[in-house]
């Protein structure tokens, strides 16, 4: 057994290099970490809506639903590759993002038609392109949300939960790949401490995130000076 | 007035805690599919069939949060950064200008 090897997870050198550039989800290299794929919606989701911005039409429904539109008629035509370029089925948590952020506008909380289309075409979207299940999760997490915005989710003021959201970025990014490698090599041993494994493997990587979110508060800290 | 404007900012800043609690949850969400559930199926283990679809549940909040408000700010400073690119005659000579552009994944975190 080679050192840290991940069975299942090994890449070429070409991949890796693509992989940390960000480059893989647009030129369909695989991606080295499962939780790659993220970046690449993330950074498409960016780009198109800092481009909506820049020519004055993000802040209407329009501009949401036709980027939907043009994303389910991708995918529907069977170039998935092309539509998650332009984020996917996850265009559609874009779209209730901007409904919600319309409805929170109106003083009264009314509820305006194309504003309604926004979340029904945005809704419609994750239903076909992600999953029925996923769909099904915006029953929970569309209310969760709107209470959290709202400031009435006192349950979510706990200082525990507020630090481990500060560090959840790096902590998203890297805990996957660290976590199956330990686990994996404690597993190679016994195999009944499993949960045990899975514990400790979650502690090791929460403290590598604090220690990159601390160091990327201080480099932030260092070049504002 | 003072005092009505403290309770505003108070509200403000207890309304962006809970959204840092929520992103809380849904990081503890993902990890433990991804340690519990992604794993055991990734080496063919016995899985918990219940946490199947735990993993869209985490990321849709991420995401709604992203697309809510995080974008915005980052958002902001990508157009306020490329249009000084677009519109200043400077362009390279500003150091601090140049550091911010190279440091401009970054603000994607």
């Amino acid at each position: 057994m080679k050192i840290w090897q991940l069975p299942n997870r090994e890449t070429t050198i070409g991949d890796y290099l693509l992989n940390i550039c960000f480059l893989n989800g647009f030129i369909g290299t695989p991606y080295v970490d499962g939780a790659h794929w993220y970046l690449t919606t993330l950074i498409a989701i960016i780009v198109i809506e800092a481009l909506g911005r820049k020519w004055n039409i993000a802040e209407f429904g329009y501009f949401y639903y036709l980027w939907m539109l043009v994303s389910i008629i991708l995918y529907c035509c069977k170039l998935k590759q092309i539509s998650s370029l332009i984020g996917g089925g996850y265009i559609g948590y874009i779209c209730i993002a901007f409904a919600i952020r319309e409805v929170l506008k109106s003083e009264l909380l009314q509820i305006k038609r194309h504003v309604l289309f926004c979340f029904i075409i945005g809704a419609f979207g994750i239903l076909i392109e992600i999953s029925l299940y996923a769909f099904l999760e915006l029953i929970v997490i569309v209310p969760v949300f709107f209470l959290c915005v709202k400031g009435y989710a006192r349950c979510f003021s706990n200082k525990v939960l507020i630090y481990i959201g500060k560090i959840s970025y790096p902590l998203y990014l890297i805990h996957q790949n660290i976590s199956f490698s330990i686990i994996h090599h404690f597993d190679y041993f016994k195999i009944e401490y499993h949960y045990f494994y899975c514990i400790i493997a979650f502690l090791l990587s929460f403290a590598l995130s604090i220690i990159i979110f601390k160091s990327e508060k201080f480099l932030t800290a260092s070049i504002k000076e | 007035m003072i005092a009505n404007h403290n309770v505003i900012e108070k509200e403000k800043t207890d309304k962006n805690m809970q959204i840092e609690g929520l992103r809380g949850i849904a990081i503890i969400i993902v990890c433990i599919y991804h340690l519990v559930y992604r794993y055991n199926q990734l080496y063919g283990l016995s899985n918990v069939e219940l946490l199947h679809h735990a993993g869209t549940l985490g990321v849709g909040f991420f995401i709604l949060i992203s697309g809510f408000f995080c974008c915005q700010k980052v958002i902001i400073r990508l157009v306020t950064t490329f249009h000084y690119y677009i519109s200043s005659r400077k362009k390279y000579y500003d150091y601090g200008h140049a550091m911010q552009l190279q440091l401009l994944p970054l603000s994607f975190f």
